[in-house]
């Protein structure tokens, strides 16, 4: 168990060195992320209370659509030099090796959220400070969620000669709950919780994350095609 | 012997649903509230029911092919998934056909079933999509059931996230589907839901079986394909007179 | 609003769409079964699937 933990830390730990040495390519999802936000503005026209209504939104697909590049791209860089065969030749569980993938995901898409999240503060003048404290968390749960089905997708797809394709086809549907779920809980935190619903949508968004964890670690093995 | 219980099932399928059918159309009165519209009622719910329970088979056809490693698990649910995606396209345009004369659209989004069947129904065209895409048919299984059973995971979670996220929004409630499952509606009414429900059923494990039957015959029709062309590729590399394969 | 373009709408659709896809089913199957034949002739003989 214990030797679980350390192969899912190291190999978590090697993706974000990889990550940072600019081996994959972190800059460009962050940057197709910003870009994806500005758009979202141009359609929505220059009106700022439109804009502001629709930041949660917006800010959560951004997040959906480059999340899916950086949480794929793990895996794909795995298939160069044949890694990901190497990998699985390892004497480790398939547990560990998910866990070590989901964390290394997850660990993308806090930096995704950490990047976002002001870009959509400027851009659409949304007061974040006063809410980040629900907002962090909304963003935690959500990553740990969205990490934890897409590692297993990409894992399913990285083989497959259409996987650019197939990937966002098969994890949007299922993120649907997530996204929904995502969206209302920064509304609620946005607006200082009036309702009293923030803890709800944050238990749905945890349940999420633990049941797909669990999924993901039971099939991961076959997912990798073992 | 097979053969013989699958025509028997067709032919009663078939009777069943033309019987329950024209009883839904003709027979039973109308609605006292909803009129005609109601009828629609009799193959919207029997073919939500089918698409739930066509998907519950592909969910466990994919543990079944995890756990056992029989291939017969994986044509199990590809007969579920495939089936499932015609019902859930069933319901959706039963719902729109119902809400337009009722509610005045087609597609009502403050309704949470709406919407989850929709998401629904793109799950599992994923799947189907994903089966396509593969060739091999152990690792066909393999995906297919990972996607299979994380799919059937999703489906209470967005039932939930719809339905409370309707709680702000209080869209219209007047007639709902469940009116004609309410055990205060007419015995008249409850008892041609349930003659629907269980005709259609019939005729859905006559579709199962046929499609089952197709996913064998067509897993030996590839096994002989990749059979043949193994012989032609050795006979090539022997030396011996290449002949040409065709697909 | 009168509902019966509705109901013939929903109704066509759904058991024409349950008759063309038993139909389908039958020519899939009738094709597979001749592949099958002509991809393995007589290494073992036809029979019954199921």
């Amino acid at each position: 168990m214990t030797r679980d933990v350390a192969v899912a830390l190291a190999l978590a730990r090697k993706d974000a060195l990889a990550e940072l040495r600019g081996r994959v390519a972190t800059g460009t999802t962050l940057f197709f992320g910003a870009i994806v936000l500005l758009l979202f503005g141009f359609a929505l026209g220059p009106d700022a209370r439109r804009l502001q209504e629709a930041a949660p939104g917006l800010l959560w697909l951004a997040i959906v659509f480059a999340g899916l590049l950086a949480v794929g791209r793990l895996h794909e860089a795995e298939t160069e030099d044949g890694a990901l065969e190497q990998l699985a030749l390892y004497p480790v569980s398939r547990h560990a090796l998910y866990a070590g993938k989901a964390l290394a995901g997850f660990a993308a898409m806090l930096v995704l959220g950490g990047v976002l999240l002001p870009i959509v503060a400027l851009l659409y003048r949304v007061d974040v400070l006063a809410a980040v404290l629900p907002l962090a968390a909304t963003l935690v749960l959500g990553a740990a969620g969205f990490a934890a089905v897409v590692t297993c997708y990409a894992a399913l797809t990285v083989r497959m000669r259409s996987r650019e394709l197939l990937l966002p086809l098969l994890v949007l549907p299922v993120v649907a709950p997530l996204l929904l779920a995502a969206v209302k809980a920064t509304v609620a935190s946005l607006a200082g919780d009036p309702l009293g619903e923030l803890g709800a949508w944050l238990a749905l968004l945890a349940a999420f994350a633990a049941l797909m964890l669990i999924a993901g670690a039971v099939t991961y093995r076959f997912a990798l095609d073992d | 012997m097979t053969e013989v219980l699958t025509r028997v099932l067709g032919w009663a399928g078939l009777l069943a649903v033309a019987a329950a059918t024209a009883y839904a159309l003709f027979g039973v009165p109308a609605d006292l509230n909803q009129g005609d519209a109601q009828r629609i009622m009799y193959v919207h719910v029997p073919a939500a029911w089918l698409a739930y329970l066509s998907f519950g088979v592909t969910a466990l056809g994919g543990i079944g092919w995890l756990w056992k490693r029989d291939l017969r698990f994986d044509w199990l649910a590809l007969a579920g998934a495939e089936i499932g995606v015609m019902f859930t396209f069933f319901t959706l345009w039963a719902g729109a056909m119902w809400g337009r004369p009722v509610w005045g659209v087609f597609y009502q989004w403050e309704d949470p079933r709406i919407l989850s069947t929709t998401i629904l129904l793109a799950l599992y065209i994923g799947y189907l999509l994903l089966r396509r895409l593969t060739d091999d048919p152990v690792r066909r299984a393999n995906r297919a059931a990972v996607v299979g059973i994380v799919a059937a995971l999703d489906i209470p979670i967005t039932h939930f996230s719809v339905e409370w996220w309707r709680g702000l929004h209080q869209g219209p409630t007047i007639g709902s589907p469940e009116r004609v499952l309410d055990p205060a509606a007419p015995g008249q009414f409850v008892l041609t839901l349930l003659a629907m429900l269980a005709a259609f059923t019939i005729a859905w494990a006559y579709l199962v079986v046929r499609r089952y039957q197709l996913a064998a015959v067509q897993a030996r029709v590839d096994e002989a394909a990749r059979r043949g062309s193994l012989a032609a590729a050795r006979a090539a590399a022997e030396g011996g007179v290449p002949r040409v394969v065709t697909e | 609003m009168n509902p019966l373009p509705f109901i013939v709408a929903a109704y066509a659709v759904i058991v024409g769409g349950l008759g063309a896809y038993v139909v389908l089913l039958w020519r899939r199957l009738a094709r597979a079964r001749a592949e099958l034949d002509q991809a393995a002739p007589s290494a073992d003989p036809p029979r019954d699937d199921g």
